[in-house]
């Protein structure tokens, strides 16, 4: 069955609340911030590369590393996003709101953050290599020397000299 | 054995880093009983250190203090270079041109550009044909002296297909100093690509497995890693008698000296030598000419990607897999002065989307990175000329944790310059393009890795910092033994043409050292 959007929000949304189970040794003010900061952030970092075969977990660990950097940007930009989405849930909004909305912060500090650790985290992961076509390390697997570096086929053949 | 010389020890010549020069220079000199003390400013890696992670192999090796940018480059790290024992032989992709006779000859063959400092080198393809020869069997590089080349891999069928397509005739696996086969104790080629992370294999050459093992095999040879060399110390005659560094504790020490030899990597030789002002340097030592640190060069560099009809996985082997040299030529109806070749690259997917759509984000973004699998790679490496403006400079007031002042890049792309991207840009989408790629690409703002010309070499005292083996025209026993000394940039890469000059300035070094004029 295809994986959809909604999925994967759904999954964010499972993974930020047992999240905030697990924090619960924290003051409830914290474990609820960071549980719904988890969430929208994971939820943003979806439409900054959406691949809607990653599992959930993938872009949830982008939006803690997000929060762990943890700069002043980072909790302005939460605002930003709530404010501009008027308190309408991330997962709720229509693509094109959703769209503008980053848009309209894309050359902030805050963006910078966001995109730059979003794809840290998702395009060095293994699970990416397979939708975008990569290998990854090969020093464990003895190089590509007998792994297809020299297997093209399409190409025109080259003349016999 | 590994050597421990006394601070005190005034016989000894001080080489200041452990690369391409630096580790050449200390094997010529330590396997013909010359006491040689090397100060590397980075840590020392064992093969087991490598991985093929380029982040995490660019904290373990990469010279990561800040360094400011101005000009055409990015403002934060403008250039990108190693600190770790081996330098920037850990990181390189091993291509070795050598240059061409007109490439020595710039000033003569396309006279003076304007706002350039062409000039011609003090010597000539025919004088260094002796030591690129050495150099290559040092290193073992593939298609000289008999050494096959490397295999074809995908990313090189498909530049060598359009190639041909476009009438190109001049196109191979390249000159590499990548074992195609086992020698030398080194291991043949495993195809694993990320060579400029470190090879894992051993099979591409670098001085930290190489010339470094060789130098301490004899008695003659002590190597400090973790220290960084903060001030050539000069006395009141104008002679070099000591450097001075910071020990990796942190602590400040003196070696005395009889010879210091300067091979930092551009960046760090300038900032060393402009640092060491005295009353007697006021404008930093052997820089009477003003010309230390101006003429910075890097390469006319653009890379270009080619989304093709099929998957082609250019990540799968060597780097650089093969070159096109059908563009080194001086040419003018092409509206540029010198020459560039085009030889292969390979990036990694987290790379090529920073590359190719800085900030890009969104489905679009998403779906064209869908087709990484399907890009070939190319990157232009091309002759740029050397301008008095673009200057390597101290921040005058913000300095680093050795209270060295960080060093400030300044660099605009010429004319010239633009115009032979821009020529080269077309040349290599028609390779593409002729294969049916549905798609090119192009970017160049890089840091770079070849830095050239700020201390360069010359007959002129007046408008030249060193002598024609590297020797500065102020202090007598200071050398120049980087890629500082290089007069114009050819379109080389520059590292064999470092070594071989290394080689000979050995020579030279070695019978001023006998004759005792040293």
């Amino acid at each position: 069955m295809k994986t959809t959007r909604r999925q994967v929000l759904l999954g964010i949304s499972q993974l930020a609340a047992a999240a905030a189970l697990g924090a619960c040794g924290r003051s409830p003010r914290q474990a609820g911030a960071s549980h719904d900061d988890l969430e929208l952030l994971a939820s943003v970092a979806y439409d900054i590369l959406p691949y809607p075969e990653l599992p959930a977990a993938l872009y949830v660990q982008a939006a803690r590393q997000i929060l762990e950097s943890g700069g002043a940007d980072v909790a302005a930009g939460l605002e930003n996003v709530r404010q501009a989405s008027s308190g309408t849930p991330w997962k709720d909004l229509e693509e094109t709101i959703r769209i503008d909305i980053l848009k309209s912060m894309q050359d902030s500090a805050f963006f910078r953050t966001l995109r730059g650790t979003t794809l840290q985290v998702l395009l060095r992961d293994p699970a990416t290599y397979a939708i975008v076509g990569y290998g990854g390390s090969a020093m464990e697997h003895g190089g590509y020397i007998n792994r297809g570096f020299n297997d093209i086929a399409w190409l025109p053949a080259a003349p016999k000299n | 054995m590994p050597a421990k010389f006394d601070l005190k020890d005034s016989s000894v010549v001080v080489i200041v880093g452990s690369g391409a020069g630096g580790g050449a220079l200390a094997r010529e000199l330590t396997t013909q009983g010359v006491k040689v003390v090397c100060l590397e400013a980075g840590r020392r890696l064992q093969l087991g250190d490598i991985e093929n992670d380029p982040p995490k192999m660019r904290q373990k090796m990469g010279w990561l203090d800040l360094r400011y940018g101005e000009g055409d480059v990015p403002r934060i790290n403008p250039v990108n270079t190693c600190k770790t024992v081996g330098g920037s032989t850990m990181h390189w992709t091993a291509n070795c041109p050598r240059f061409r006779d007109f490439e020595f000859r710039a000033l003569s063959t396309y006279g003076q550009l304007p706002d350039c400092n062409l000039a011609d080198w003090p010597l000539t393809l025919r004088e260094m044909d002796p030591y690129y020869s050495r150099a290559e069997l040092m290193l073992g590089v593939t298609g000289t002296h008999g050494i096959p080349r490397l295999p074809e891999s995908n990313n090189f069928m498909v530049m060598a297909a359009g190639a041909r397509k476009v009438g190109y005739k001049d196109f191979d696996t390249y000159n590499m100093a990548i074992n195609s086969q086992p020698r030398d104790g080194r291991p043949g080629c495993l195809q694993a690509g990320f060579c400029s992370s470190g090879c894992f294999a051993n099979a591409k050459w670098t001085t930290l497995f190489n010339h470094i093992p060789q130098a301490e095999a004899t008695d003659y040879f002590d190597l400090r890693p973790e220290c960084m060399a903060t001030h050539v110390v000069t006395d009141d005659k104008g002679v070099a008698t000591a450097v001075r560094y910071v020990d990796g504790e942190g602590t400040v020490h003196e070696q005395k000296a009889r010879v210091v030899c300067i091979a930092g990597n551009t960046v760090e030789t300038t900032r060393l030598l402009l640092n060491s002002a005295t009353s007697r340097f006021p404008g930093g030592l052997a820089n009477s000419s003003d010309q230390v640190g101006r003429n910075y060069m890097r390469h006319a560099m653009t890379m270009t990607a080619g989304v093709m009809p099929g998957e082609v996985h250019a990540y799968k082997g060597t780097q650089t897999a093969g070159v096109i040299r059908d563009e080194i030529r001086h040419d003018p109806s092409r509206g540029f002065a010198g020459g560039y070749q085009l030889h292969t690259l390979s990036f990694g997917p987290e790379q090529v989307a920073n590359i190719l759509s800085p900030g890009g984000w969104g489905k679009d973004f998403a779906t064209s990175l869908r087709r990484y699998r399907n890009l070939a790679f190319m990157i232009t490496t091309g002759e740029d000329p050397p301008q008095q403006g673009n200057r390597i400079t101290l921040h005058p007031t913000e300095k680093d944790r050795f209270d060295m002042p960080v060093a400030v890049v300044n660099y605009r792309l010429h004319p010239n310059t633009r115009a032979m991207i821009r020529h080269s840009q077309e040349r290599a989408a028609a390779v593409y393009r002729s294969l049916g790629a549905t798609d090119v690409f192009h970017a160049t703002e890089f840091a770079a890795t070849h830095n050239m010309g700020t201390a360069r070499m010359g007959n002129d005292a007046a408008t030249s910092v060193c002598n024609k083996w590297g020797q500065t025209h102020d202090v007598r026993n200071l050398f120049v033994s980087d890629g500082s000394l290089f007069v114009t940039s050819a379109c080389a890469n520059p590292t064999l043409t470092i070594i071989s000059l290394a080689l000979r300035q050995a020579e030279h070094l070695i019978a001023q050292l006998r004759s005792g004029s040293l």
